[in-house]
């Protein structure tokens, strides 16, 4: 099972567009994979580093860590947010922003079976 | 020992000149210790053609968890105000340095006490003799650390432990609480301003600032001959009049001083007859009647 | 065109006084006669001054900030044991007519003295802090300010507040144009956050070299592509020279240099961006040419220009930790 991260606007799943910044989107959507790869969950939830002054990505990775998250997919991170994705174990895959989730999705378990 | 300091909410509009120049000419009469505030950027050593030396470190407290004692109850990353601890899966807190504003309340928090204090250098102080009567004191934040009022907390202390007649504060720019803490236990403040309206807004900011420490300002328009001056002057004369605050001064712009500033010779060593030198000469005389 | 998101700029300036707001009112009224969906955004709360430029002289929206917190004293509980003023970090206790007052403009609202306190005499408490602003100028487009109450801490999370607003209020194919605060603390690391690109504006100065320096450190963080404007150039122009072979070094896009010229100031006094006022002054020639550089090597073809300019690795931050009893 693998669960993935996208930074989203709208809070509105596989429709929503990858938003460009990790630690400031207004939404974190989590996509749980089964192991055929399979879409089993697709989860919502505000984030936190939207409001957040400082550690803004450090306080969406903390809810990330929290859910079980194991892949962050976005356009970039924040030098606080790499640190401590790296540190928690979180992989980071670099996707372009403005594409939907649904596409997002592809080119992130392509890097998947790249690496595989 | 009189506290003076020197500030001005807008930046660029010549506090350092101001600031290194007046205490170069006070240091003809009493002893004088500058010290510079504007830890994120220090300039005055710049200005007056020094070196830094005598490097300090500015510690602040930095958070060590000891995980035998940590019974992983979450506490000491919900009392985190600026969100530099977070749990990891085993749910054990990590430490974020760079975060961290020293606050400890994370050490208070932790029911078993299991965190301990241990210390990060955010920056540095310096102290460097200018002349027999003159010592610059400067504070210095380190790349990355972005915690100023710790770094202006202790270089003042460090200006202190060598002020004896009189201690000249050079404040950064800005009007946040680093000012204030700069500022704080001074006689009198002089704010530097320049005929513009951006100057004359931040201008009625930093005396709104020293009135509510009741520190006593004077005001010194710098780059006076710029744009439309006359105009903003009566602007600033009014703002002033309001904080019953004086004009002791005005600067014209001049060549001359650009140049001693590229030069790194503060143009009241370079040349004492020169006309900008002489208003200095007339501000440390009023200085001089009330310390 | 641009996809996905506003497209950010940050124009900033490790040193006040360089010309920050000088160069962001008129390049965001250049783009805003080019066609391009322009928000103005201020993110100096410790001294708001590009609406001063705009003549903006009243909001349609005022919103008071109050995510801040100051801590405070219940007297009827305390016992003047003392324990907060030791415990605070930040020296913001005192004694004042007998009582022990913590001083609101040091108080940063951290729970140290709350945790501390013996008799549970202390508690938090949100105060308004400043306020964000949002107006239209009288050429069309918006503007978001904010101002934090003198002497006040965390205007870094005001900037933060600016920054969210000004992407409320842009579209898509919006650039949001963001006048920084001089500095490298925290409301310049703010203001940096998720930006797209910075324009970097020096002074051929020793302090203005080393100034630019360590703010080009900070975009490198943040990985931010950057260019490069040096201002009232005719001050040194060797020294110029040598800040233009440290872009050269750094890869940032060298895009002019501006002389100094005395109707900058002059504008400023009748509120009007310098390009509006005296098109033809020297300054006003120069920053139009850079404009136009700045519209066709960097917006029209965003990506190629941000591949071209990535920034080098920046100096890893490393903490200088000293363990728990450790000797240094």
């Amino acid at each position: 099972m693998i669960k993935i991260a996208f930074p989203t606007e709208k809070c509105e799943g596989l429709e929503d567009a990858v938003y460009t910044r990790f630690g400031r989107s207004p939404c974190l959507t989590i996509i749980t994979l089964d192991n055929e790869n399979q879409i089993k969950e697709v989860k919502n939830i505000r984030n936190p580093g939207y409001e957040a002054a400082s550690g803004a990505g450090v306080r969406s990775v903390q809810t990330l860590v929290d859910e079980g998250v194991n892949i962050i997919a976005a356009p970039s991170l924040g030098p606080n947010a790499a640190v401590i994705a790296q540190e928690m174990g979180i992989k980071h895959i670099s996707i372009p922003s403005g594409i939907k989730i649904r596409e997002a999705l592809e080119t992130v378990l392509n890097e998947i079976k790249k690496e595989a | 020992m009189k506290i003076i300091s020197v500030s001005g909410g807008k930046g660029g509009t010549g506090k350092s000149f101001v600031a290194t120049n007046l205490a170069i000419v006070l240091s003809r009469y009493r002893h004088v210790t500058l010290a510079d505030l504007d830890v994120e950027g220090p300039n005055d050593h710049l200005l007056l053609g020094v070196d830094l030396a005598e490097e300090e470190p500015i510690k602040i407290v930095n958070p060590f968890v000891k995980y035998d004692d940590c019974i992983k109850c979450g506490v000491c990353a919900n009392v985190c105000d600026t969100g530099a601890i977070v749990m990891t899966r085993e749910k054990l807190p990590f430490v974020m340095a760079r975060l961290c504003s020293g606050c400890r309340s994370c050490v208070l928090a932790c029911p078993t006490k299991a965190i301990l204090e241990g210390y990060r250098v955010i920056g540095y102080t310096y102290h460097t003799i200018v002349n027999n009567n003159l010592e610059l004191v400067t504070g210095k934040l380190r790349e990355g650390e972005e915690h100023t009022p710790p770094a202006v907390r202790e270089g003042k202390r460090r200006a202190l432990r060598y002020a004896r007649d009189v201690l000249l504060i050079d404040t950064g720019a800005g009007t946040g609480s680093h000012i204030t803490l700069a500022i704080k236990d001074s006689m009198l403040l002089i704010a530097v301003t320049e005929p513009t309206p951006l100057g004359a807004h931040d201008l009625e900011l930093i005396l709104e600032i020293a009135r509510e420490q009741n520190i006593p300002s004077w005001v010194v328009v710098n780059k006076y001959g710029i744009g439309a001056s006359e105009k903003i002057f009566e602007k600033i004369m009014s703002i002033a009049r309001g904080y019953e605050a004086e004009i002791i001064a005005k600067i014209p712009y001049h060549d001359d001083v650009a140049r001693s500033i590229v030069e790194r010779r503060p143009i009241t060593s370079k040349n004492p007859d020169h006309s900008v030198s002489k208003i200095f000469n007339d501000v440390a005389h009023k200085i001089m009647g009330v310390i | 065109m641009i996809i996905g998101a506003p497209l950010e700029i940050v124009i900033a300036s490790g040193k006040g006084g360089t010309g920050k707001s000088t160069i962001s009112s008129s390049l965001i009224l250049y783009l805003y006669r080019k066609g391009y969906k322009i928000v103005a955004a201020d993110a100096d709360a410790e001294a708001p001054n590009l609406h001063l430029l705009f003549n903006v002289s009243s909001w349609d929206r005022v919103d008071e900030y109050s995510d801040a917190y100051i801590a405070e004293i219940d007297y009827s509980r305390c016992d003047m044991c003392g324990e907060c003023v030791k415990t605070c970090p930040f020296d913001a206790i005192k004694i004042v007519d007998g009582k022990y007052f913590i001083d609101p403009t040091i108080c940063e609202g951290c729970s140290t003295c709350s945790l501390a306190c013996p008799r549970k005499a202390i508690r938090r408490r949100r105060v308004v802090r400043g306020r964000v602003m949002i107006g239209r100028t009288e050429y069309g487009f918006p503007i978001v300010s904010a101002s934090i109450e003198p002497g006040r801490p965390n205007s870094g999370k005001l900037v933060t507040e600016v920054k969210n607003r000004a992407r409320e209020i842009a579209g898509r194919e919006s650039i949001i144009v963001l006048d920084a605060a001089a500095g490298i603390g925290c409301q310049v690391i703010s203001a940096f956050t998720g930006a797209s690109l910075a324009i970097l504006v020096a002074e051929p100065t020793p302090a203005g070299l080393s100034n630019l320096i360590r703010v080009h450190e900070i975009a490198k963080h943040f990985n931010l592509p950057s260019a490069l404007i040096i201002n009232k150039s005719d001050l040194d122009e060797d020294y110029a020279e040598k800040i233009i072979r440290y872009a050269e070094e750094e890869n940032i896009d060298f895009l002019g240099k501006i002389p100094y010229d005395n109707t900058v100031p002059l504008s400023m006094t009748y509120m009007r961006p310098v390009t509006e006022f005296s098109p033809d002054s020297p300054a006003s020639k120069a920053l139009m040419k850079i404009f136009d550089v700045v519209e066709e090597r960097i917006i029209r073809d965003f990506d190629r220009w941000r591949r071209a300019h990535k920034p080098s690795k920046p100096s890893i931050y490393r903490p200088i930790l000293i363990k728990p009893g450790e000797i240094i």
